[in-house]
């Protein structure tokens, strides 16, 4: 018997995601629209389930302080955030192993009973985006790249680099000696370096001009 | 004060001491004879007065055998001093060998009787009627009047001995040596209670009257003399250098207390002390004391010295007040000088066109000047009277205004302007008890202010005085003064000045009040009209709880608009595509075939999955997504994701935890990096954005960063479609600061620091 508690501050939810299981013979539904209910369940003892489907947007106390009270107070339970949102936002949730499942609202009937089942055989129901996101979450350095300056940047670096001065450069483009000193400060900036040798070198090394 | 019968039996003494001294003095006249010692003989070697010769029959080389009918070797005084300077009579020998006796009169020099006689004689008596006078009449500080009283007394004893003291007669000698140098001490104590008036305390002052044993060492010493010859030159110094010791102390006395208080009355003390003393000490105690020379100075001019000292202290006992002071000397000094120049060339003029003896032009100069000088005077009373005009020292009283009507100035109720009125007054007029009172014009009769007062003086008065008591006006009483500084219909504001240190106020201190008053009598009414005004202002205030009505007024316009709009965007999208699927669902209501059924449903479910995302990315708009559940990094970071999608420019992004407990924070910050992303997105045609979020220790920095088009900052003074406005507007409700540092074609660069509470 799989003993599953939903908590959700809506009531129709519940009563529909309850619906879902009407008919499944292992598994018993309890629901609460009242996280005070359930921190006090969960402080008290009372009742332990398999699985709890805990809506995150709620407008007392968000789902994720449960979430992880759940995870101290029954360890052995698994969670598994059910929300109406994109459920896209909350991957790094999962890769914190705050939770152990996302559910959408808007999942069918087989997708929630999938997932459920899938959890509490330790295994993961999950987009197939969820690739892109642990992608992009190890790979910071893809932004910088893409990064291109733009021409008066790039002109401003080749002379740099060969050795003009800021008076120089600044005749060379017909602009003022202003000017080129704001944009070396600002390609320092962008940059990470302190001096115009080092801007030199490293936009050599990212190709910058 | 001393008892009564104590000051009768100090001036008993003083008219015994005085009765016994002039007596005594009477006796011998002065004589001048100056001698020497010739094979034992006394010889007469000189005249200090020569017309001595045509009345007496004595000549140079004349041998004297007696004085007043002793041996002239007997004498004690000659063998320190070869002068004889007075003799009731004398025998004498002339050359030729006759002996005459000579009995010398007071006639017989009447210059000298009268600079030695009379003169004290008639100090003597001035100080004694002065000091009667000063006890009467009890001007001025109690305990210095006293020694005041002590000291005159002393110092016309002192002089008046001093005949008695040349002579060697012992008691006058015992007389003249007590005085002598007790009168300086007595001024040391008139000193330290007349500090003591003018709140200065020193711990010098409690030493002095262990000084009064000098004189009882002084009166011990005197009497041996009397047994040891010999001791006679020896007290003498002692006693001319303790004298000259407590003279300096006086003088430092004086210097200090006018070196660490600056005030006219120890000025002018000084001048009084120091001036006559001077050619005293040079003339009179300094020369026997380093040359054992004898006096070069006469006892004429001993007295008169001492004359001046004394009037010079009466003088400020007199008029202590600071400001009479002041105003009189400058007065003095301006009127004098100018009654000087015009003595100087009338008596020129009359020098050079009429034949006058100098006695009688001396006169005449002396006549002029004090015709002038009271001249003077006499027009600034009528002046005074008549047109309220006033000789201003310094400009004193006008200065004194200035502050007062400025510091008044800066009251905002009439409560606190009569608080600061009322201790200005009492410090620049020296009143102990100022307050201000309402009188009830009808009633006739005071009303209560709650005004905590230690000493009322208003409850001893008439009222029918405040009852006639005209606006501006100020009217002296037996101990106070009471002056009207407003009036209304119904009542009067009454200012009491009382309890003064000193008698009464001065015209040009009087003139000065009322012009405080004039002031002080319009401010109020100004005042009144402010305070019905903040009132006015309190009570909207209170009214609109803490909004004025407007703001509340334009909330909820602007409320108002986005609902509207809201309602309108729900309107066009979700409710169109709803109502569409009811008419959908309608027609599958008596939908039988089951296949078509499940097909239909199947539609249904994508529809309303669709119109679901829709509604969601609507309240993401709304409301930033993950901001409550993940938090600002998390919604940060999407919103940096969905920027990478949509933007051309690389974005580059450091984002800082910010720890904040205002929960409008993180929205601010949210919706501060959108709204600069946004408009990077739409205008800045930069190949790069970078985003920098730090909290330093008094909140947060968000520094921006493109190398886009930029644009010139004229354009933000008149655009309104740029989201750079909304930016400001938003940075200004949470009282930050923001630059933006921009040309046209050099790119963008905003610092925006918030301080968070």
């Amino acid at each position: 018997m799989i003993k599953i508690m939903i908590v959700d501050d809506h009531v129709a939810v519940l009563e529909g995601t309850k619906k879902l299981f009407q008919d499944i013979e292992d598994i018993s539904v309890d629901a609460s629209n009242d996280t005070y209910e359930v921190h006090q369940m969960l402080n008290n003892n009372q009742s332990f389930y398999d699985v709890y489907l805990i809506d995150i947007n709620m407008p007392n106390q968000n789902g994720i302080v449960l979430c992880s009270k759940v995870r101290t107070y029954q360890p052995a339970a698994k969670v598994i955030l059910y929300t109406g949102d994109n459920i896209e936002d909350y991957y790094s949730l999962l890769l914190d192993k705050m939770v152990h499942g996302l559910l959408s609202k808007t999942a069918s009937k087989e997708q929630v009973l999938s997932t459920i089942r899938e959890t509490l055989k330790d295994g993961l129901v999950i987009p197939a985006n969820f690739i892109d996101f642990v992608k992009d979450y190890y790979n910071d350095s893809n932004d910088e790249e893409s990064l291109k300056l733009n021409e008066r940047e790039q002109r401003i670096l080749e002379l740099l680099a060969m050795g003009h001065s800021n008076s120089m450069i600044a005749g060379e483009l017909q602009v003022s000696q202003r000017t080129i000193e704001r944009n070396l400060s600002q390609i320092l900036n962008l940059l990470n370096v302190s001096s115009r040798s080092e801007a030199v070198m490293v936009a050599k090394e990212r190709n910058l001009f | 004060m001393i008892a009564k019968k104590w000051f009768w039996s100090i001036i008993t003494i003083y008219l015994i001491l005085g009765t016994y001294i002039f007596y005594e003095s009477f006796q011998s006249p002065t004589v001048g004879l100056e001698v020497e010692v010739k094979d034992d003989h006394w010889i007469v070697s000189g005249f200090r007065y020569p017309e001595l010769k045509e009345i007496h029959p004595i000549n140079q080389g004349d041998v004297i055998l007696k004085i007043n009918n002793i041996d002239i070797h007997h004498s004690v005084k000659l063998r320190y001093d070869r002068l004889i300077s007075f003799a009731t009579n004398m025998t004498v020998m002339t050359n030729d060998g006759k002996v005459h006796n000579i009995k010398f009169s007071n006639q017989d020099l009447p210059l000298k009787f009268f600079e030695n006689y009379i003169l004290p004689l008639i100090y003597f008596l001035t100080a004694l009627i002065l000091a009667i006078y000063l006890y009467i009449n009890q001007k001025g500080n109690k305990q210095s009047l006293n020694f005041l009283i002590l000291f005159i007394l002393t110092i016309a004893i002192a002089c008046g001995s001093i005949p008695l003291y040349i002579r060697y007669n012992w008691l006058g000698l015992i007389i003249n040596s007590i005085s002598t140098v007790l009168s300086p001490i007595l001024l040391l104590s008139f000193l330290k209670n007349y500090y003591n008036t003018l709140a200065i305390r020193w711990k010098f002052f409690n030493v002095i009257k262990y000084l009064y044993i000098i004189p009882c060492i002084v009166f011990i010493l005197t009497i041996l003399e009397k047994f040891f010859p010999v001791m006679f030159a020896i007290d003498t110094l002692i006693i001319l250098f303790l004298l000259f010791l407590l003279v300096i102390l006086n003088i430092i006395v004086i210097i200090t207390g006018y070196v660490k208080f600056p005030k006219t009355q120890i000025k002018v003390i000084f001048w009084g002390i120091v001036f006559p003393f001077l050619p005293f000490l040079l003339l009179y105690i300094i020369p026997p004391m380093l040359f054992s020379q004898k006096y070069i100075f006469s006892s004429f001019g001993l007295s008169m010295f001492f004359l001046f000292i004394t009037f010079g202290i009466t003088f400020v006992q007199f008029t202590e007040r600071l400001f009479d002071i002041e105003y009189y000397i400058s007065r003095l000094k301006y009127y004098s000088l100018f009654a000087l120049t015009m003595t100087l060339g009338i008596v020129l003029v009359v020098y050079f066109f009429v034949s006058i003896s100098d006695q009688k032009l001396l006169y005449l100069s002396i006549f002029i000047f004090a015709f002038i000088l009271i001249s003077f005077y006499i027009k600034e009373k009528l002046d005074y009277f008549n047109r309220k005009v006033l000789f201003t020292p310094r400009g004193n009283y006008i200065h004194q205004l200035y502050s007062s009507i400025e510091s008044i100035g800066k009251t905002v109720t009439i409560k606190e302007l009569f608080q600061k009125l009322t201790t200005i007054l009492s410090k620049q007029l020296e009143f102990d008890v100022v307050y201000v009172i309402d009188f009830h014009i009808k009633d006739k009769q005071f009303i209560n202010n709650q005004m905590k007062q230690t000493k009322t003086l208003h409850t001893s008065l008439d009222p029918l005085l405040f009852d006639q008591l005209q606006l501006m006006e100020i009217k002296k009483t037996d101990f106070c003064y009471v002056a009207c500084i407003h009036q209304d219909v119904e009542t009067k504001q009454i200012l009491i000045l009382g309890d003064r240190k000193q008698s009464s106020l001065k015209h040009e201190e009087l003139i000065a009040l009322e012009l405080l008053f004039l002031f002080v009598n319009n401010f109020i009414d100004n005042t009144k009209l402010v305070e019905e005004l903040l009132s006015k202002l309190n009570s909207m205030e209170k009214k609109d709880q803490g909004h004025p009505y407007w703001f509340d007024k334009l909330v909820l316009l602007k409320l108002e608009d986005e609902k509207s709009h809201l309602a309108q965007d729900l309107h066009d999208s979700i409710l169109q595509e709803q109502i569409f699927l009811i008419r959908e669902m309608d027609t599958v209501l008596y939908e039988t075939n089951i296949e078509k059924l499940q097909v239909k449903l199947t539609d249904f479910h994508q529809q309303l999955v669709s119109m679901n995302h829709q509604l969601r990315s609507y309240c993401e708009l709304l409301k930033p997504p993950l901001l409550d559940t993940l938090g600002l990094n998390a919604a940060l970071n999407k919103l940096f994701l969905q920027t990478k999608k949509r933007a051309k420019f690389t974005l580059i992004y450091s984002i800082e935890e910010i720890e904040t407990t205002n929960k409008y924070v993180p929205l601010f910050i949210y919706r501060t990096i959108q709204e600069l992303l946004n408009n990077a997105i739409k205008h800045s045609e930069a190949t790069y954005v970078k985003i920098d979020l730090t909290q330093y220790a008094e909140g947060f920095e968000i520094l921006y960063m493109d190398n886009g088009v930029g644009f010139d900052k004229e354009i933000l003074h008149h655009s309104t479609s740029m989201g750079l406005k909304g930016i400001i507007e938003r940075v200004r409700t949470f009282n930050g600061y923001l630059e933006i540092d921009t040309y046209p074609n050099e790119g963008m660069q905003i610092q925006i620091r918030v301080g968070v509470v």
